[in-house]
């Protein structure tokens, strides 16, 4: 472990430290209170973001799949851990020993050449800057702990030349092979720390920290690992199309670079007096509120607050919250729509919430990457479309590789579909994981008595729908799928709502009225107000040729009147809309006129 | 300092752990119930897995492991050969792993005859005997290497995917490519002149895309598009003489059911054959294919080089994709003289039976042609129906043989170099991840139940995520290194 201390100044000098109350552990449990609240609550998001990136499991293929390649086994380790960031506190607590560790390291890399208590706030800021970086949710824990490593190594390397030797003889292709291009980092700090002399570099400096990697990854790239050279530098750094562009890894990395040369800075400069103990925390607990206000994305706690709630299936909580903190955001509004039809309230409420993405907030398109596909799978099992839900989810596991959710729903549409072994071989694969055996072995009771497939509220359902007659998926056209389903006999109210929205947020008012005679005969409820609106626009626009004997409600008719008697008095339609807005902006009639004017 | 003193402790403490691990592991492999113990017998046979009740297997297959599916104590078997050979072994948690070199010789010594298996549970404390079955070895050795494409049974995405090389008398499997080492471009359709593996090509699709051929130690990259041809080459067909390989051309659409029990339907809308010349590079059209009268497809050549067989279906664009259906033609072609004549001839009619035929391949002693017959179109794998059909050259006469046919799909399939094996793509095991199926062959044209193909833990099937994808059978190991693949992917040569 490195010592906190200065290991390099001669014991005379040493007593200075003694005689000062020390404030490193004291900020260090600071720092590891605030981090931990920080992501127990307002950043939670990141666990959430983090937790299912990847389903760790104990097998040795997977194990293997990470060791043949410079990195693996760091990476490794990041999707153990992040299996702890399920459980919110227990998550939170691993992240705030990762703050501290990076705090306390930056501390003892000042203390390298400087016995200052600056090496406090040191410590602080480079805490801000690893929180900044998790608060960027593509950021996961391997990266995280790949730097600390790099900066742990570098402070540890030993002064003497015999042991300095050895030390990097061993470590570079060590730490190479563990963690892949957090090498290059933990080369340029060791030979910040240790490679000069009176302000020149020693010549064999150049010769561990340039020429010897150089070697051995010319090696690796000619002998060993026959992956593109781009790939065995540059794994697993956070960098590069997946990762994202942001600063704060480079940030960090610049700033962790330039704490021993800070350090050797601040030596020369004679600073007395109590404003010392002042300005310079005043100035570190500043920067740590910029560097975290600028770094958290409130759209992004948003988006993955609604999305916890929707995997969840908690859609009371969901809707509840997106009144408050309407989204406007793609996958908000496409939860938000998921929830509508879940409770049942898609074509009473759907306007309530913003819906500027027209049909694509219903159901995506088909995107073979990112973040549509693995999310797809969950408009297509909402309609009972187990096939399509099967298609997505498998996908997202070819591409991702199998997270708990593409699993989950794997494992629930074969046996929807009756497909008992490959169910066993997806539930044996979650038996085979940290902690959801007690989901497999929730799953694997269906595997010995398929009757209670029917039994269950989620599979049975679904189990009982037939389609008629088989068509073709279509992943662009939404409306051509749920038309399919209807002409298939899948006459379910998620089908008909989601159709009925299509054709409301489109404001195709003829194609809603001709669908209505369907929709009544098949779900046996009061009609959807938007619906009732929607019929009652018809009517007054079809007075001659009316093709519908349905009855608009009175009340509708009356709200109807108010609303014309309002609309009525503006000619302006800007004032016409923020007199109507109030009463009547959930209203379709609102959306049929101002649709535009709303921003949509 | 280290001193003597310490030597020796250190000695014996490592002669203790030694002693006392293979104390621990000899423990593991026994004890199994005494021959004079009672022991009773159950009725129904052992779940296992791998099944290999009442296989045939080749002399030179690596040892069967196999699981045991079930709730036991503990678990025994025994391989008997006719000839004495005795193996015993515990299974842990039910899996039962045979050392090699044991195998081989209770294999060697029992040519031509049978291997008795019993196996034994215990339950508390009390022996019980699955009945015994048998496992024939025959005279003829199987081809001792298979390559695969391993690749997730996925829908049209892909991510890892590679092609690997399992020498079937032990367990070892290596990669000839991987994706990873090629951009992750995709690499598909290898293919090898009568399982000679000197003479072998695959494609490559994506930003190295090309068709890599390797001939002789060396390597050659080739753009096998034309102006006038419907894509670059597809479905490859090496002719015996190694100068020409025959292509298709396919324009290839797909799409997803939506009634749970068919999943994927792939479909050609316009197909063609093309000739490739090795040296000279010249792209030709096999004659009266050019146009679209025909879809034609999956060429093979006779093992004499005189015969260019393929599936053809009298099929167009608007044709409903449930009723495309292909039969299986021939054509004369003269090596000499590098040229086809003659008309073509029909060779099955698999329509007349309401089917279609895919993936004529014809067994090398030029007797049989084994193909896949499905309900329609031109992509089996997805088909549940799909099954092996026999047809006897000599005779005309087709059956669909019981013993390497399932109730799931049987799909691509290769012979070995002695007529006498069979791999073939199986989804009998769950309906969706293909593996490797191995059946036998008899001088009378019947096919033996088939076998998986073993793997050292017989449980890692169950948690493979992959599917072995056109397993074809090679008589000696690629002999080119990955490396030299990679790069002449990047490079061109």
């Amino acid at each position: 472990m490195c010592n906190l201390r200065s290991t390099r100044f001669p014991l005379n000098q040493q007593p200075r430290i003694r005689n000062i109350q020390n404030p490193v552990p004291f900020v260090g449990a600071l720092v590891f209170v605030l981090s931990f609240y920080w992501y127990g609550f307002p950043a939670r998001y990141v666990l959430f973001a983090n937790q299912d990136v990847t389903l760790f499991l104990t097998t040795s293929d997977y194990f293997h799949s990470f060791i043949n390649h410079p990195g693996g086994l760091l990476e490794y380790t990041g999707s153990f851990l992040s299996q702890i960031l399920r459980y919110r506190f227990p998550g939170a607590m691993l992240l705030g020993l990762m703050v501290c560790s990076a705090y306390y390291l930056a501390v003892a890399l000042f203390r390298h050449t400087s016995d200052r208590t600056e090496a406090v706030v040191v410590g602080l800021l480079t805490a801000a800057l690893v929180m900044a970086m998790h608060n960027y949710y593509p950021h996961r824990l391997h990266h995280s702990l790949g730097m600390i490593l790099a900066i742990l190594l570098a402070n540890s390397a030993p002064s003497n030349l015999k042991g300095k030797r050895i030390y990097m003889l061993i470590s570079v292709p060590v730490f190479y092979l563990v963690c892949g291009g957090f090498a290059w980092f933990y080369l340029v700090i060791w030979m910040i720390i240790g490679g000069f002399n009176n302000g020149r570099i020693i010549p064999e400096t150049l010769l561990w920290g340039i020429l010897y990697p150089a070697l051995l990854l010319l090696i690796s790239g000619r002998f060993l690992f026959l992956y593109p050279f781009k790939r065995l530098i540059f794994n697993p750094l956070p960098a590069g199309q997946a990762y994202g562009s942001v600063v704060w890894p480079v940030v960090f990395a610049v700033w962790m670079v330039l704490i021993p040369v800070l350090s050797r800075i601040l030596n020369r400069v004679r600073w007395k007096g109590p404003q010392r103990h002042i300005v310079a925390p005043l100035i570190a607990v500043a920067v740590t509120i910029l560097v975290l206000s600028f770094s958290y994305k409130r759209k992004n706690a948003a988006f993955f607050g609604i999305e916890e709630m929707a995997v969840r299936e908690d859609w009371d909580e969901l809707l509840r919250y997106v009144e408050k903190n309407p989204s406007t955001n793609l996958f908000g509004t496409f939860y938000t729509n998921l929830a509508l039809c879940y409770q049942g309230r898609l074509c009473s409420d759907l306007l309530k919430y913003p819906q500027p993405f027209g049909r694509r907030g219903l159901c995506f398109e088909w995107d073979s990457k990112g973040e549509v596909l693995r999310r797809g799978s969950d408009f297509f099992w909402a309609i009972g479309h187990v096939n399509e839900a099967h298609h997505w989810a498998f996908e997202s596991m070819v591409v991702d590789g199998i997270t708990r959710r593409n699993l989950k729903r794997l494992i629930e549409t074969e046996l929807v579909t009756g497909n008992v072994e490959l169910a066993s071989k997806y539930i044996g694969l979650m038996n085979r994981t940290l902690f959801d055996r007690p989901l497999a072995r929730y799953y694997a009771q269906f595997l010995e008595n398929p009757g209670l497939i029917r039994e269950d509220p989620v599979l049975g359902p679904r189990s009982l729908i037939r389609i008629r007659e088989d068509f073709f998926a279509d992943g662009i056209d939404l409306e051509k799928n749920l038309k399919s389903m209807v002409a298939g006999d899948v006459r379910t109210r998620p089908v008909f709502d989601y159709l009925m929205a299509l054709y409301l947020l489109e404001r195709r008012v003829d194609d809603v009225v001709a669908l209505l005679p369907d929709y009544v005969r098949s779900i046996p409820v009061q009609l959807p107000v938007l619906l009732d609106e929607t019929l009652l626009v018809y009517q007054i626009t079809h007075r001659e040729d009316s093709r519908t004997n349905l009855r608009v409600s009175q009340a509708t008719a009356r709200r109807f009147e108010d609303y014309a008697g309002i609309l009525r008095q503006h000619r302006d339609q800007s004032v016409a809309a923020a007199k109507l807005y109030p009463g009547y902006g959930q209203t379709f009639w609102f959306y049929l006129n101002f649709k535009e004017l709303i921003g949509y | 300092m280290i001193t003597g003193r310490h030597i020796r402790a250190i000695v014996s403490i490592g002669i203790t752990l030694i002693v006392s691990s293979s104390g621990f592991f000899m423990s593991c492999n026994g004890p199994g119930p005494a021959r004079d113990a009672q022991v009773s017998q159950l009725t129904l046979p052992a779940n296992m897995f791998p099944d290999y009740n009442g296989v045939t297997v080749p002399p030179n297959i690596a040892p069967l492991n196999f699981t045991v599916r079930e709730e036991g104590e503990h678990f025994r078997a025994r391989w008997e050969g006719r000839d004495g050979t005795i193996i015993e072994q515990s299974g842990r948690k039910g899996a039962f792993r045979i050392p090699v070199k044991k195998w081989s010789e209770l294999l060697a010594g029992n040519r031509g005859g049978a291997v008795e298996v019993k196996v034994f549970k215990r339950e508390q404390g009390q022996w019980m005997a699955y009945p015994p079955f048998q496992i024939q070895v025959a005279e003829e050795e199987i081809d001792p290497f298979l390559v695969y494409r391993l690749i997730p049974p996925g829908y049209e995405t892909w991510t890892n995917m590679g092609l690997y090389q399992r020498d079937l008398t032990s367990f070892r499997e290596k990669p000839l490519i991987e994706n990873i080492n090629v951009e992750e471009n995709c690499v598909n359709c290898h293919s090898f002149n009568l399982g000679n593996s000197d003479e072998m090509l695959f494609h490559v699709r994506g930003s190295m895309g090309g068709t890599m051929i390797g001939k002789a130690g060396e390597i050659k990259k080739v753009d096998l598009k034309r102006e006038e041809t419907l894509s670059a080459g597809v479905y490859p067909a090496w002719h015996p003489a190694g100068n020409v390989i025959a292509f298709s051309t396919n324009r290839i659409e797909q799409y997803f059911h939506a009634r749970p029990g068919r999943t994927i339907e792939v479909m050609d809308r316009q197909s063609d054959l093309i000739l490739y010349q090795i040296h000279s590079g010249e792209v030709t059209h096999v004659p009266g294919t050019e146009d679209d009268e025909y879809m034609e497809t999956y060429p093979t050549w006779s093992p004499d080089g005189a015969w260019l067989y393929f599936s053809r279906a009298d099929a167009h664009e608007e044709t409903p994709f449930d009723s495309i259906r292909y039969n299986i033609y021939r054509i004369a072609f003269d090596p000499g003289t590098g040229k086809f004549s003659g008309d073509t001839e029909l060779v099955f009619d698999a329509t007349g039976q309401d089917w279609s035929a895919s993936f004529p391949r014809i067994s090398p002693d030029g007797r049989y042609l084994l193909c896949t017959v499905h309900d329609y179109g031109t992509f089996p794998i997805w088909h549940r129906e799909a099954d092996l059909c026999l047809v006897d050259l000599t005779s005309g006469a087709w059956k669909i043989p019981g013993g390497i046919n399932s109730d799931n799909t049987e799909s691509f399939h290769s012979w070995s170099a002695n007529s006498r094996w069979v791999v073939a793509s199986s989804r009998r095991d769950d309906g969706r991840y293909t593996k490797p199926y191995i059946s036998y062959l008899d001088n009378s044209g019947e096919f033996k139940k088939a076998f998986l193909i073993p793997r050292r833990n017989p449980r890692s099937y169950d948690l493979m995520m992959t599917s072995f994808n056109r397993p074809e059978l090679i008589t000696g190991p690629v002999s080119i290194p990955p490396r030299r693949w990679v790069r002449a992917a990047k490079l061109g040569k």
